[in-house]
This record gives structure tokens, C-alpha cells and sequence, in this order.
């Protein structure tokens, strides 16, 4: 049944998407990815006339600041769409007003919520071929990649980005708000999880947030499994880390969407 | 059998009071509500807006936890057991929502089929008697975006059956129907019940939709049950609940107003007289039917150059028997 649910609702969700993808949200999301890297790019070439500071080398391990900040803008993408989305498909249904056809069923909330994270993941790797290809002029270099340790990060990443989804998501049904809520914490995400420079550069205090967040972890591991060809034994430490906060965000949100639900058709009330 | 006790649901909302401030208001929805359905038995629900229909609905389908009292459907309890009722259990609700627009039909109902897991053959065919039954077969592909109101409730009626439910509970399901849909819906109603043996748990404002439909019903007010009964005794009360009547007449001689102020009081009822062009026009609100008792009143001394009967409502009825729980409660 569990399995049945993740297998229909995403086969909803791509039914709905191939039938009325939004073509221009899916431009938006490739633009805003191919600013990030083109603002970077003049930063990094007017600015500082295309050489990084010895800091910025320590903290990262790395010279090559665009293949930096071309990879930190594809995990963005890749937390923005899977993030997003799942956070945003319970207070969709609400608005839409299939909320009640819903949760008058058996659906299991997780099986439902995993659903939209299989289609949201299929859907964002096609999204991120995509990004590759109109980033590729801005040059970047995979010299050394460790495809195993990439590969486990993404996987672990994705869990704890489902965590966190879920999280956002009772908080959206709870506030009965979307824009406020997901801006928010996007916003946040992006100044301090070293998307674009390393979070060593924030103020301390900063720097203790961000290592709340699984985010930061998951850049650091795939930037350094990319560009520094870094084994998964040689980053345990980060790879711990990241592993444990996965759970934690998971279980929480596993913790909070049933008692969350079990109030959101009242929220459609009040 | 379905068995509700003494059902309460109370909802708490912030309630802005200035920019920074906000007070909480709680809302007493449903009041300690009994009802009874039995299989193959049409049980209508009925009240004005904000009577707590949708919210005792709800309960009932598991949407909402009742804060107080309980439920028993075929023995099982409605919180509890909550898992297995969903499968017992389905809503139709008014309006055209609770459908994926964006899908077809088939899709839609495919969809809700598989996460009541019915296995896929059966489904398949389920979904092919279902979309007959409704009469879709021709849009069933087409997405439901482009469908009527009426196709929309439809498939919403599909919807609500995909898991062949033991008790259906139908919220205002005519609303905005055109009239021959909304008598098809109807027909469609009674055979679930009598041929199929379906509970059904109905709201509606139609008077005459109860009267045709079921065979028990339930009014509430305020969350709280105000009467019971059949058809029959509802319809008896709404028939001696507030008839109005607009007579013209061309002149009301004294002695005429005097027997006809008189017989008013008698009846306590309220009249308003005016003088209009070419006569007097007298307009009537009464607890009784005095109809016959008027024109050979008014016939005697004047004569009527018209006389209009309006048909009691519903609300009107709804109205009374809450002024005079209320007014029981006060003198209790």
C-alpha cells in the first residue's frame, strides 16, 4: 500500500506536470541558476580579475572559484525544486481543494509526501542536465571526481532534504502561508550554506547555524568529491554529520506531519 | 449501523485585533449531536448556514476528530478505528472541487482507486461502470478542466464511490446543479440507498429534495439538534411555519379592518396594510395556514383583486424552531 501510494502519486504528479509543465517556471528556475553562476563569473573575473585569495583556497581546497560556484548553484537547484516542492504539496491540495478527496482515503501521509519527492527528484535531474549544458561556457572542471562518494551524498542529501521538506511543510499548513515561509528559508539557505563562497567567511555565530543545516554539509562533500576527487573515508567526519542530521530532520518531520494532518482540514476553516 | 453520541467539535481561530495583537475566538461548531444511519437508509441533515453540517460531515468521514463524544460505524469506532472506517466511508461534496483538474477523469479516478488499493483489474472495471454511471463515457480522456459544473460534480459523484463505500455522506451534493442533473442526482441517490444498500448521510437546503429523498431527518442549529423525524413531520412543521400572504383588496370598510385586526390577534400573526393606487394591499406572515379563512373573510365586505400564497421555506421553518428552543432554554 505504502509503495502503491509513492508509485501513483508520482505518476500523478507526472501526468500533471507533462500535460501543463509550467514552461516558464522551468525557464525561471534555469535562469536564476544561470545568473548565479553569470554574477559570480563577473564577480570573480572583474572583481577580483579572476584570482582567489589564499583563504579562499584553504577554506575551500580549491583555486577553481567557478567550478565552485557552478556546483554549489546546481545543489541550489537541486534543494530549491525537491524542497520546494514537497513542502509545498499538502497546502497545494488545500488550495486547490483536493485536500478533503485526499485525506478522506487511506493515503499514507508519507507515502503520499514520497511520492512527490520520487517525481520532484526525476523531474530535477532533468532540470539539471539542462543547467549543465547552459553553464558549460563558464567552464566546469571535474578533473578528479569520486563519482561513489558523489553519489552516496546525493543520496543521503536527498534524505535529508525530504526531512526537511516535511518540516516546511506542516509549518506552511500550520501558517496557512507559502511565500513567506519558503522565501524565507531559501533565502537563508543561500547566504549561509556556502553556496556561492565558503560558509568560514560568515561570523561565527552564522557559521553555527549553517552547521545545523544539512545543505552546507552536502556542498562540502560534493564540491570536494568533484573537484578534489576526496574519498568517502576521507570525509567520514562530514559524511557523520550529514547522515545524522538526515535523521534527525526526518524523524522530526515524520513526527510533525501526523499531527500536523491530522489538523490541517480544520486549518481550511480558521 | 452508524451510531453517533453526543458528537461535539469546537474550533479555535486568531481573530486580528490590531497590528501586532490578535485574540483567540473558539466557535462551538457542533454541540453534542446523536444521529443514527441505517444501511439502505436516506438520513437528511438539515440547517442553515453555519449549523455545523459540513463540520458534523466531516466527523463522520474521518476528516475531523471530534473533541467530544463518539461514533460507532458497524461496530468499529470512528477514531480508533479510523484507518478502516476511511475504506467503509466517502463524501460528495457540493461545488467542483475534490478532482484533480488537470487529470481526466479516468486518471482521477484511477488515482483515488489505487490509494484505496483495490487491486487493478478490478479497478479497471469499477472505473468503466462508474464512468457510465455518471455518463462521461464520452470526456472520460479529456481533462477535467475543460468539463461543465455539472460534468465536474459528476465525476466528483464517481469519485465518491470509487471505494464502493457502506455509508456515503452527500454535502449539499445539488448545489449549483442545473435541474434535470440535480433530478438525475437525486434518482442516483435513492437507488445507492434502496438497491444498493447504501447509508446515506445527506445536507441540503431543499425542503422538497428531503421530502423526496429521505427518510429520516436531523435539523440542527447552532451545532445542536432542534428536531428529528420524518419527512412528513418536518414538512407538517415548515407548512405551519411563517406563511405569507399578499392580498390586494379595493376598499377595507372599518368594521371589516376591525373583524380582520381581531382575527389576526386570534391567530397571532402579523399584518402591514398600505394604501396603494386603486386599493389597499395587506401583507400577511403567519404561524398557520389561514389562507381559506382570509378570502372568506375579506370576500364578505370587499372585494380581493388579488391574493399570493407563498410557500413556506425551509429556513423559515429552521428559523422558528430555533427561536423557540431558544426561548426554552431561557425559560428552563
Amino acid at each position: 500500500m505504502f509503495i502503491d501510494n509513492i508509485l501513483s502519486t508520482a505518476r500523478r504528479n507526472l501526468t500533471i506536470q507533462t500535460r501543463a509543465y509550467p514552461v516558464h517556471f522551468f525557464v525561471g528556475e534555469l535562469m536564476s541558476c544561470f545568473f548565479t553562476v553569470l554574477s559570480s563569473f563577473f564577480i570573480y573575473s572583474i572583481v577580483f580579475k579572476g584570482k582567489v585569495s589564499d583563504s579562499f583556497i584553504r577554506f575551500s581546497g580549491t583555486s577553481d572559484y567557478m567550478s565552485y560556484a557552478i556546483l554549489g548553484s546546481f545543489m541550489y537547484l537541486f534543494v530549491v525544486r525537491t524542497f520546494l516542492n514537497v513542502s509545498r504539496s499538502f497546502i497545494t491540495e488545500m488550495r486547490e481543494g483536493t485536500l478533503d478527496s485526499l485525506l478522506i482515503s487511506p493515503v499514507s501521509y508519507m507515502g503520499y509526501l514520497s511520492g512527490n519527492m520520487l517525481e520532484q527528484t526525476l523531474v530535477t535531474t532533468g532540470e539539471l542536465l539542462a543547467a549543465i549544458i547552459i553553464t558549460s561556457p563558464f567552464g566546469l572542471k571535474m578533473p578528479d571526481i569520486n563519482a561513489a562518494a558523489a553519489l552516496l551524498c546525493i543520496g543521503i542529501t536527498l534524505v535529508s532534504l525530504f526531512g526537511m521538506a516535511i518540516i516546511l511543510c506542516g509549518i506552511m499548513i500550520y501558517l496557512k502561508d507559502t511565500y513567506l515561509s519558503q522565501n524565507t528559508v531559501f533565502s537563508v539557505m543561500y547566504l549561509i550554506c556556502g553556496i556561492t563562497f565558503p560558509v568560514q567567511y560568515l561570523p561565527n555565530w552564522v557559521q553555527n547555524i549553517s552547521n545545523l543545516i544539512p545543505v552546507t554539509y552536502s556542498l562540502r562533500i560534493f564540491r570536494s568529491s568533484i573537484l578534489a576527487g576526496s574519498s568517502i573515508a576521507s570525509q567520514a567526519g562530514d559524511f557523520l554529520m550529514l547522515a545524522v542530521l538526515s535523521i534527525i530532520y526526518f524523524a522530526a518531520g515524520v513526527l510533525l506531519i501526523n499531527r500536523i494532518m491530522k489538523k490541517a482540514p480544520e486549518r481550511q476553516f480558521i | 449501523m452508524l451510531i453517533a453520541k453526543g458528537l461535539k467539535k469546537n474550533y479555535t481561530s486568531k481573530v486580528k485585533t490590531g497590528f501586532l495583537k490578535s485574540t483567540t475566538k473558539k466557535v462551538e461548531a457542533v454541540r453534542g449531536l446523536d444521529l443514527t444511519i441505517e444501511p439502505g437508509s436516506i438520513v437528511g441533515l438539515l440547517g442553515l448556514n453555519g449549523a455545523g453540517k459540513t463540520t458534523t460531515i466531516k466527523m463522520l468521514s474521518t476528516l475531523l476528530e471530534p473533541d467530544e463524544g463518539s461514533c460507532a460505524i458497524d461496530g468499529l469506532d470512528l477514531v480508533k478505528d479510523a484507518f478502516q472506517i476511511k475504506h467503509m466511508v466517502n463524501m460528495i461534496a457540493g461545488g467542483e472541487r475534490m478532482v484533480y483538474w488537470r487529470l481526466t477523469a479516468r486518471e482521477n479516478l484511477e488515482y483515488f482507486g489505487r490509494l484505496y488499493s483495490i487491486p487493478k483489474e478490478e479497478l479497471k472495471s469499477r472505473i468503466e461502470s462508474l464512468i457510465r454511471f455518471v455518463g462521461l463515457q464520452e470526456r472520460s480522456e479529456e481533462a477535467v478542466e475543460k468539463y461543465s459544473k455539472g460534468m465536474k460534480q459528476r465525476l466528483q459523484i464517481a469519485r465518491g464511490l470509487i471505494n464502493d463505500p457502506k455509508y456515503l455522506f452527500m454535502d449539499e451534493p445539488t448545489l449549483g446543479l442545473d435541474a434535470p442533473i440535480a433530478r438525475d442526482l437525486r434518482r442516483f441517490t435513492k437507488s445507492l440507498a434502496k438497491e444498493q444498500g447504501k447509508g446515506i448521510l445527506l445536507t441540503s437546503h431543499y425542503i422538497s429534495e428531503i421530502e423526496e429523498l429521505c427518510d429520516y431527518v436531523y435539523i440542527i442549529d447552532r451545532g445542536l439538534k432542534i428536531m428529528e423525524g420524518t419527512p412528513k413531520e418536518i414538512a407538517s412543521i415548515v407548512a405551519n411555519c411563517t406563511n405569507k400572504y399578499k392580498i390586494k383588496l379595493n376598499v377595507l370598510p372599518d368594521k371589516l379592518r376591525g373583524q380582520f385586526e381581531t382575527f389576526m390577534s386570534t391567530v397571532q400573526s402579523e399584518f402591514q396594510l398600505e394604501e396603494v393606487d386603486g386599493g389597499i394591499e395587506i401583507d400577511v406572515s403567519s404561524h398557520k395556514d389561514i389562507q381559506s379563512e382570509l378570502i372568506s373573510m375579506l370576500s364578505q365586505q370587499s372585494k380581493i383583486i388579488s391574493f399570493t400564497a407563498m410557500e413556506p421555506k425551509l429556513e423559515d421553518a429552521i428559523i422558528t424552531l430555533s427561536e423557540v428552543k431558544n426561548y426554552e432554554q431561557v425559560h428552563a
